[in-house]
């Protein structure tokens, strides 16, 4: 062993990092090179240090003041959840009860007679682009009032989701083809706040997963005009494409589309 | 590894079923059940925060950030693992995060605070008084010079004392990659402490 390989493990054996074999070659080195023991020594003196920086700790008065500030700002539980965490939660908790799926399947199939029996009435709304991107992640708030309604808030036992909507023309060729085609938007409002609401895009040109998503927010009247592409850590990327029944969509939650698919 | 694989197959301890009842309160709207959570936790978060931090106000910032965060993103905690963890690696990206803001506001992390240790009884302490303190300042200085992931990794290893499984799975890394950061990081150390000790402490 030389003494370049010896030292890697010399700052291993410091802090007990090494297994019994290691060690033992280790030791045969060491008792031969008068050097490496005193590299060793300076290593072991160094790591007694940083061991004993374990016990510079943090003052009462500091950790009672971190939590005045933490604990005034949990008053307001829903303000530091934020409703796309509200979303999320829901989503979740869905899942995890099967009897509310099974309860909002029964809604679904009555709702869905209805409607489908209204949708086949309406005409293919204004064929403008639903989708208008000022970059390349860029989306500017779509107005999609007049859009076609998939979801009330039937299965939503926290009512905290307002309605869901689905572009025009992407509504009339899924109802055609039962694919959702590429410039598809999809928005959920907020029911808490009016103006608040999340929208995805299908456009597999700008998004790696095939859907963006977007967030786009009413504070106090003030509306964004203008939402970047939420980041894939955001949380509804992996949930949308983990466990929504069809293409990254909660058709399972959208009794029309449920009708449309099936009627294929 | 084997700690957290003893906690997590068999029986689960009386502290982790308090935990996962803390949780459950916490996802059922009850807020002081999560502070409950917080008591337990707060001083092992920001202990960690100012050891990666070195700035009381910065450690302050972080733990609320990391205990905001848990709060909101607690109904994706696995219950079957231990919680520690959790934290211990949302403590690292809340201090990652204001780490480098700190770096954009002061383009500097050469100001080495003075530290705000608990008062002890310091008669029977080794590593009391000056000679201590000398060398403790040039251990933060060879710390701070470290590449950042070496730098957690070594914090977390021999400063906190996790062990590298702990540590690979807190920083989302695997453990040969530890290993070998630990082995750098303390070279460097090293290196840094002997010039220290050669041209003196400016």
């Amino acid at each position: 062993m030389t003494c370049d390989q010896a030292r890697d493990r010399l700052a291993l054996c410091a802090g007990g990092d090494l297994d019994r074999t290691e060690a033992a070659t280790l030791d045969r080195h060491l008792q031969e090179c008068a050097g490496c023991r005193r590299f060793y020594e300076g290593l072991e003196s160094n790591h007694a240090l940083l061991r004993s920086l374990r016990r510079e700790t943090v003052t009462p008065a500091s950790l009672s003041q971190m939590r005045a500030g933490l604990f005034s700002q949990l008053q307001d539980p829903a303000a530091v959840l934020g409703w796309r965490i509200r979303l999320e939660r829901f989503l979740l908790t869905g899942f995890r009860k099967p009897r509310y799926a099974v309860a909002s399947l029964a809604i679904a199939a009555i709702v869905s007679v209805t409607l489908f029996a209204q949708m086949r009435h309406v005409a293919a709304g204004p064929v403008a682009m639903a989708a208008v991107f000022e970059d390349r992640t860029t989306l500017l708030r779509p107005d999609y009032q007049g859009w076609k309604v998939v979801d009330s808030t039937t299965h939503n036992e926290h009512h905290a989701f307002g309605k869901a909507y689905i572009s025009p023309s992407a509504h009339k060729e899924f109802t055609q083809t039962g694919k959702f085609p590429e410039g598809t938007v999809m928005v959920l409002e907020s029911s808490k706040s009016p103006g608040s609401f999340l929208a995805s895009v299908k456009d597999s040109s700008r998004f790696e997963d095939g859907w963006g998503y977007f967030e786009f927010d009413d504070v106090g009247g003030r509306q964004t005009s203008k939402a970047s592409a939420l980041p894939g850590t955001a949380g509804c990327v992996a949930c949308h494409r983990d466990r929504a029944a069809m293409d990254h969509v909660f058709i399972q939650f959208y009794p029309v589309l449920r009708t449309a698919a099936g009627m294929l | 590894m084997e700690l957290l694989m003893l906690r997590t197959s068999g029986d689960p301890s009386p502290e982790a079923l308090e935990i996962e009842t803390l949780v459950r309160r916490t996802l059922a709207g009850d807020t002081a059940a999560f502070e409950q959570i917080v008591v337990r936790y707060e001083r092992r978060v920001m202990s960690l925060s100012l050891r990666m931090l070195r700035a009381v106000d910065d450690a302050q910032d972080a733990t609320q950030e990391v205990f905001l965060r848990a709060f909101k993103y607690i109904h994706r905690l696995d219950l079957q693992k231990p919680i520690e963890p959790w934290l211990m690696r949302m403590t690292v990206n809340a201090c990652r995060d204001i780490a480098r803001k700190k770096v954009r506001r002061h383009h500097s992390f050469s100001e080495i605070p003075a530290v705000d240790a608990d008062p002890r009884d310091e008669s029977k302490d080794p590593y009391a008084g000056f000679a201590w303190e000398q060398q403790r300042q040039m251990l933060w200085r060879a710390l701070e010079g470290l590449p950042e992931k070496e730098r957690m990794a070594v914090i977390l290893r021999d400063v906190e004392g996790f062990t590298t499984s702990e540590v690979a799975e807190i920083l989302e890394s695997s453990e040969g990659t530890v290993r070998s950061q630990i082995c750098r990081g303390r070279l460097r150390i090293k290196e840094a402490m002997d010039s220290m000790v050669k041209g003196g402490l400016r």
